[in-house]
């Protein structure tokens, strides 16, 4: 090979590398050991969607959620016990999976850098259920789903409102159909068995979106070998994938025990991406699909709070 | 000259209006007050026969139903063996509210002789009418029979797991009663039934 096309080639290879290693090494600028985490418990959730929830004769605390009680004043402490009586099959899962956890515990901790927001997720690894793979590539996806106080549901329930009884895999999902994760003000109307394909004009709903009236999300695509891929976008309608993610991924696996780190700016991070500000308090949820599941067999937290540097928030990701 | 029945009331005035002769005033006395005591003894006992479990059951309308559905919850069988029965929910303790409830349990003769839930379908037909009447009576004083055993004021709210804890706290910044939360907690819960009165059409935006 001539020595001009062997330059090319090292300077191709660093040409990629570089920004690889800076990405990584970015993402793992934090010192995780000297971060106080919180312990936070993702429950199986079965079918339990958002139309589930405010109804009175499905959920005994419909009526005190919709008076202004928020699912953790009841719920806190509980989601073990709710996601092992759902996957047991005893409510609100029509095809238990035999062998399926009822919940795993996520270690989280959250910081920044002044740049950059950054979310560590520490598990073990539940117990597979063997059986068919949902998913044949992805093994593990960790998600956080974040609003700044524009979606009302999310202040009340986290990532509940994107949650609807006629999305894929739920109760009042219609054949042939593939309804994704949406907000129930993106549809004129909404009734018990969801809201259907019945959108809101398109110009209502690029007004809600320029309002900030959406929930964003932030994930780590795990593959079989663990590698991660990011992925990131936004729900109103539907789920919307960028097509060029803002987030930062890492993730390692050893010994049975998950280490993932997502992170993205703190601001600019550039359309459908809210800015995260001090002096604000940020609805975030979590949740992970493990053992290669799609869809509603995942793991979720309640609504949980985050605020940057101070605050009174559940995680306050100050600056290391 | 007056009928045989107005005679026969001048004859027994007269007897019991005349001073003794035989008796003295202590006997006498002593005697009224025993067999009084006899009497309302009696009257007591007979009274409470029908504050048993026993009595309660008696008719197979309570039997069948919700005797059954009692037996498999905490106030029947619970870790410490305090157990609840028919009349320490449905009957006052105190005499005055006892009294004026067993006047209205002439109703309840009433309906089970003319057989007004004698099968369990008609059983099952009434049985929200019959379970929101009582719900309302509970309500109506603050849950009294409830508070014969229990009290907030004595609840250790630290003992309780968290969503009891949280719960009560709530009710007591509510000023709620026990039964706002507590139906269906010795019989059937009845809830689909009692939220059939849910709005078919709903707001599912907040």
């Amino acid at each position: 090979m001539k020595r001009r096309q062997l330059q090319l080639i090292k300077l191709t290879l660093a040409l990629f590398t570089v920004p690889l290693l800076f990405v990584a090494s970015s993402v793992q600028a934090v010192d995780w050991g000297s971060v106080q985490g919180k312990d936070v418990v993702l429950f199986y959730p079965g079918q339990a969607s958002w139309e589930w929830a405010l109804t009175q004769s499905d959920h005994s605390g419909a009526k005190k959620f919709r008076e202004g009680k928020d699912c953790t004043e009841c719920h806190k402490q509980e989601e073990g016990d709710i996601g092992a009586k759902i996957v047991s099959g005893k409510k609100l899962e029509p095809n238990p999976i035999a062998g399926k956890p009822g919940s795993v515990t996520v270690n989280v901790k959250t910081a920044n850098d002044g740049d950059k927001l950054y979310v560590h997720f520490e598990w073990t690894e539940p117990a597979s259920a063997g059986g068919n793979k949902m998913d044949a590539d992805v093994k593990t996806r960790v998600t956080m789903m974040l609003d700044d106080g524009h979606v009302t549901e999310a202040t009340r329930a986290g990532c509940w409102g994107t949650c609807h009884d006629d999305a894929e895999g739920m109760a009042s999902a219609a054949a042939g159909k593939e309804i994704t994760k949406y907000l129930a003000q993106s549809r004129i109307k909404v009734t018990r068995s969801g809201g259907g394909e019945n959108f809101k004009p398109q110009a209502e709903l690029d007004k809600l979106l320029s309002d900030g009236v959406y929930m964003e999300y932030w994930q780590a695509s795990i593959a079989n070998d663990n590698s991660a891929t990011p992925v990131d976008g936004y729900i109103l309608d539907k789920r919307h994938k960028n097509d060029t993610p803002a987030v930062a991924v890492q993730a390692e696996f050893n010994n049975g025990k998950w280490s993932v780190t997502l992170s993205r700016k703190l601001t600019g991070a550039g359309a459908h991406h809210k800015d995260v500000t001090a002096g604000k308090t940020y609805s975030v949820g979590f949740a992970i699909h493990a053992d290669n599941v799609k869809h509603r067999y995942h793991y979720v937290s309640l609504r949980h709070t985050l605020a940057l540097d101070q605050g009174s928030a559940d995680f306050v990701a100050v600056k290391k | 000259m007056g009928s045989p029945f107005t005679t026969s009331c001048k004859q027994l005035w007269a007897f019991l209006s005349r001073p003794s002769t035989r008796f003295s005033l202590g006997g006498l006395f002593i005697t009224g007050a025993v067999v009084g005591i006899l009497f309302w003894g009696g009257f007591n006992w007979t009274l409470e026969l029908t504050n048993t479990e026993a009595f309660c059951i008696s008719c197979h309308e309570m039997e069948s139903t919700v005797y059954q559905e009692y037996k498999e919850k905490i106030h029947y069988s619970n870790r410490s063996g305090v157990k609840a029965i028919c009349s320490d929910c449905h009957v006052p303790k105190d005499w005055t509210h006892k009294m004026i409830r067993k006047v209205k349990a002439s109703n309840e003769l009433f309906h089970k002789i003319i057989g007004t839930v004698n099968t369990k379908e008609k059983f099952e037909a009434h049985r929200l009418e019959l379970a929101k009447r009582v719900w309302a009576t509970m309500k109506a004083t603050d849950s009294r029979e409830c508070r014969n055993c229990h009290s907030m004021a004595a609840m250790d709210l630290a003992k309780q797991k968290p969503r009891a804890r949280a719960q009560h706290e709530s009710s007591i910044k509510d000023k709620e009663t026990c039964i706002d939360c507590h139906k269906g907690i010795a019989h059937k819960k009845l809830q689909e039934e009692e939220n059939k009165t849910e709005p078919a059409e709903q707001d599912f935006t907040l």
